[in-house]
This record gives structure tokens, sequence and C-alpha cells, in this order.
């Protein structure tokens, strides 16, 4: 068994840790790996994300994050990157990392992503240079995301994003604000590249449990949602040596699988 | 610094923004409820400090006349106890 912690939204500043030292503690003995899905800082500040360097310089296991939008507020995202990557963390943005789990080779690509909603209720580009450039961007970030999924040489992929793949997740939240939630660009990228599962945040008054179109596993990690420090998640390492390998789907079409039985 | 405002009924939008937007909260998961007389804030922080600092960042923008209610919880999360299999 893999066991990923992951948790989203730890909103860390100057007042608020975002690791208890008992938690450090637990994720060291009971996780093979932890994902942060974004919004590590409160404000956005590179002396915020100090702080949480400065736990995640304790753990033992890899560590994977991407960044929210509150991490960019200031605009020191790279200040914040090398923050985290001092502390031993890999930072992804349309990038990815492969770690080995027991023999298992357990690939995390990860992206911030974007808005833009999900099909049937989404933006296009369309119209204004302002409205057409928010959708460019949330299509570029997904398109990245699956660019460095399909990248990826594992047994097991895992996708990691601020922003939201799928709508199971956003309930609880206004209609209204879905679109700034989340893209089914990104529920695309997870798809194409036949995730295990995939983590974001974002959405504090979501639900935890969703399915992206095709049926992948997608779990809102906002620390809000789980109400939890972190939640643990066990993957079958055994069986995802048994998958078969993805397909692009080129954005725009549907998903294509290579092999006849699509992710449970 | 937002100046003091009267009653209005695109209250509750302002002060969401205020939140939001002022380098003392840059909180968008407050929930906001305003009746003719008073403007309620609940949902959960993570500190006193991030408590008080919304409640002054409403109180600054809405008029005296208005009774605040700060129901924000401090909200601390402990380790899981249990795993789920994802398959």
């Amino acid at each position: 068994m893999i066991r990923i912690a992951a948790v989203g939204d730890l909103h860390v500043g100057r007042d608020t840790p975002g690791f208890a030292d008992e938690h450090l503690e637990h994720l060291n003995d009971c996780a093979d790996m932890l994902l942060v899905a974004g919004d590590l800082t409160q404000h956005g500040y590179a002396r915020e994300a100090a702080v949480l360097s400065g736990e995640l310089g304790r753990l033992r296991i890899p560590m994977v994050c991407v960044l929210g939008n509150h991490d960019h507020h200031q605009n020191e995202e790279r200040e914040i990157r090398e923050s985290l990557e001092a502390a031993g963390a890999r930072v992804l943005e349309g990038e990815h990392a492969v770690f080995d789990v027991r023999g298992v080779r357990v690939g995390v690509a990860g992206s911030k992503g974007f808005g833009g909603g999900f099909a049937g209720a989404c933006g296009s580009e369309f119209g204004e240079t302002q409205m057409k450039a928010f959708i460019r961007q949330s299509r570029c970030d997904a398109a990245n995301l699956e660019r460095a999924l399909l990248a990826l040489d594992c047994d097991v992929r895992v996708a990691l994003m601020h922003y939201a793949p799928a709508r199971g997740t956003l309930a609880g939240e206004a209609l209204e604000i879905y679109p700034f939630l989340g893209s089914y660009f990104l529920g695309q990228a997870v798809d194409a590249a036949r995730c295990a599962v995939a983590f974001h945040g974002h959405a504090h008054a979501g639900t935890e449990r969703g399915l992206t179109e095709a049926g992948v596993p997608v779990r809102n990690v906002a620390r809000s949602v789980l109400k939890l420090a972190y939640k643990l998640y066990e993957l079958n390492g055994a069986a995802a040596l048994e998958e078969a390998q993805p397909v692009s789907n080129h954005h725009g079409r549907d998903a294509i699988w290579s092999g006849a039985k699509p992710p449970k | 610094m937002t100046q003091p405002d009267i009653d209005t009924p695109y209250l509750a939008d302002r002060i969401k923004d205020a939140l939001a937007t002022d380098e003392r909260t840059h909180m968008l998961d407050i929930k906001i409820d305003v009746s003719t007389s008073s403007v309620c804030l609940s949902g959960s922080v993570s500190s006193e400090e991030r408590r008080n600092a919304a409640e002054q960042v409403v109180r600054e923008l809405v008029s005296y006349s208005f009774r605040l209610v700060n129901t924000l919880r401090v909200e601390s999360y402990q380790e899981p106890s249990d795993t789920e299999a994802l398959d």
C-alpha cells in the first residue's frame, strides 16, 4: 500500500503554523509522502512560507506542493518556491516528480490550475481581451498539467492542483462562484493521464469526494473540508503496476483510453 | 482604508470584498448575513488574531448603527485516526 497524506489551504501566517509538532511526528510515522494542494500562505508573503518551510524541514518523507491563489498575491511566488525547496519539498507547476515507495514508482504532476467553470457552464475564449486571457490561461495551465502527467514514467499517476478538476467536490459552494473554483480543462488532463487520484483544494465550503467525467477519484483536501490537519489515503501499488498506459485527449476531445477498463 | 458606509443593499458584497482585499485579512470564505440592524460574520478562522482582524475590518466599513455579531470559530485540526483506501 502507498500511504499518501494530503491537505490544502494551510494559510500559514505568523499567527498560524501549518503543522503542529504532533502532526509532523504522525506524518513521519504513518505516511509515505505528503501532498499540499496550494494556499500555503495566507497573504502570499515568502516570510509566511518560511514558517511552513521550518516545519517541513522536519519531515523525513517526500513532500510535494503546488501553489495557490493566496501564494500569488504579493508576487513572491519565486521566493515562496525557493523557501519550500530549501526545506526539501518539490514545488510543481506544470512539472512532475517520481518517488519510489517500496518498489512502486509513484508519479505526481502538479499545477495550480485556474478557473473557468465546468462543461455546460463555463467561459470561452470569446469577447473581451480580458475574458479571452482568463480562459486561455486556464486552458494553458491544464495543458501543462497534462503534459507533465503524460511525461511521467511511473506505475501510478497522481494529479495535484489547487483549483478543482471536477464540479462534484464543489458541492456546498455557491453555484455562482464555480467558475472561480475550477475548470473542466483540469479534469480532462486528469482523465487523459488515467490518474489514480486527483487532489485539489481552494473550495473551502466544498465536499471531499468527487469524480472526474471518466471516473477518476477526486479529493478536495482543503483543510476546512477535511476538518483534519491532513488526511491519509491508501493506493494499491500492486494494482497500479497492472494499469494500461494513457493516451492524450489533446483537450477538447473525449478522453481516449488505451485499455478497455476505465479507472475505478 | 475604506470609508465608513451607510446602510445599503450592497453592504454584504462590500464587506465580502473588504475581507478579501484588506491586507489584514485576505479572507475569502467568511459568510456574511446583513439585516436591517445587524451584520453577522460566520465561518471558521485559524487564530484569535484572524478573528479579531476580520471584526476590525468589518467594523471600519459599517455604520455603528449596525450591531456586529462575530460568530467566527477558531478551529484547530487534529491528525487523522484512519485511512481511506482509494482502490
